[in-house]
């Protein structure tokens, strides 16, 4: 059983308390930044240099499925 | 990316039960939509999913892409199998005849696919040489996804097909590439004289590109020795405290060049073989000898390949400080 002034001094902690449990989870890992996704190659002397794929959207990943094809 | 094609499979209908999907433009429509506000062009495209001779194709820079295959309507409703076995009733033929008539740019898929050549080697079909024989079938896939084909390199450069490389990514780039960790997708470097869709079409016709996977890069002689010059560039050439000079290659892409010296000077500090890093520079120290007022060296730049097993060289030069 906590004392009257105890009690006092958890509740005054409690915050404190709870914000040091957040952080402990630590931060959510974060996606790749922008820089990191680009591609660069420099532009020729007669012409632009384009990046490009190509990429089927499915609605679900096939490979859910455990068939990829193709 | 500058440039990404949607390419949906037509007979392939995994989920033909839950999400009918019924109109194949579609995908591109969505993709064109979210892109709307950004800088990427985005390519209609689909993907024409058949066994061999024609196997898997990509028709790029279509109108219509319900025009592409052919399923009559039923009685009973089809399951993703009976709906592919009867897609694939339709001549291929038809399909790429279609896609050509809306003006397309057609290219086959990863050829070397274990699902028809079960030895990883690619063989050219009838339906093909016919197809490129008639101007209908434009490139080849060398790079797809994780694996690369030497073997449909040479096909491309034996039928003046167009040299692509693509990730036809099914999951998620930072999944399969990990981009955080300094990876990428192989990607087709297309050499425009615009950025735009039209003039993207151009070049890939006129076979303009090069391909870019794992850090090699494939192309034609004509299209990598330019990219390499753009690349790659001598900068402060100057004779220092010693008759050593010092001559510092500067790499302006994302690709690490693995570099043989092939000149005459030796190098001091490095052996004949080096890498400069991408965006980065590597500092050379060469014995010229007697002192020049000018530095011409050729390198052999050993991830840059105009042939399956044939590297290109590229020549640097730089006038010497006095």
């Amino acid at each position: 059983m906590l004392t009257p002034m105890n009690q006092r001094l958890l509740y005054a902690l409690l915050p404190f308390l709870l914000s040091l449990t957040a952080l402990g989870h630590g931060l959510a890992p974060q996606p790749p930044n922008d820089e990191a996704r680009k591609i660069v190659f420099p532009d020729t002397d007669e012409h632009l240099t384009l990046v490009f794929d190509r990429i089927p959207i499915l609605y679900f990943p096939m490979a859910m499925y455990g068939q990829r094809f193709g | 990316m500058d440039a990404l094609a949607i390419t949906e499979h037509l007979e392939y209908q995994p989920h033909i039960a839950d999400i009918p999907h019924t109109d194949r433009n579609r995908s591109y429509e969505e993709a064109a939509n979210a892109a709307r506000y950004s800088d990427l062009l985005v390519i209609p495209g689909a993907e024409i999913t058949r066994k061999m001779p024609a196997s898997h194709m990509n028709a790029i820079f279509i109108d219509d892409a319900n025009k592409l295959y052919h399923v009559p309507g039923s009685d009973t409703p089809y399951n993703s199998t009976t709906f592919r076995d009867t897609a694939r009733e339709w001549p291929a033929q038809n399909a790429v005849d279609a896609a050509n008539e809306q003006g397309a740019f057609v290219f086959w898929n990863h050829s070397w696919w274990a699902s028809d050549f079960p030895n990883g080697i690619p063989v050219v079909s009838d339906f093909h040489k016919q197809n490129i024989k008639n101007g209908m079938l434009h490139g080849i896939e060398i790079a797809n996804g994780k694996n690369y084909s030497e073997d449909a390199f040479q096909i491309a450069l034996d039928n003046d097909l167009a040299l692509i490389g693509t990730s036809d990514v099914h999951d998620l780039i930072d999944w399969d590439y990990e981009p955080h960790k300094g990876g990428h997708r192989p990607v087709t470097l297309v050499f425009a004289k615009e950025r735009s869709a039209s003039s993207m079409k151009e070049a890939l016709f006129d076979r303009r590109t090069v391909v870019w996977y794992k850090n090699w890069l494939m192309g034609r002689e004509r299209d990598l020795q330019p990219l390499l010059k753009a690349s790659l560039e001598f900068e402060d050439a100057a004779y220092q405290d010693a008759e050593i000079l010092s001559v510092t290659i500067a790499n302006h892409s994302d690709a690490d060049f693995h570099l043989r010296s092939l000149s005459p000077f030796g190098l001091h500090r490095h052996a004949a073989t080096f890498v400069v890093k991408q965006h980065s520079s590597e500092r050379l120290m060469v014995r010229t000898g007697n002192a020049v007022e000018s530095i011409t060296m050729e390198f052999e730049a050993l991830n840059a390949y105009v042939a399956p097993s044939q590297s290109t060289r590229i020549t640097l030069s730089a006038d010497v400080e006095q």
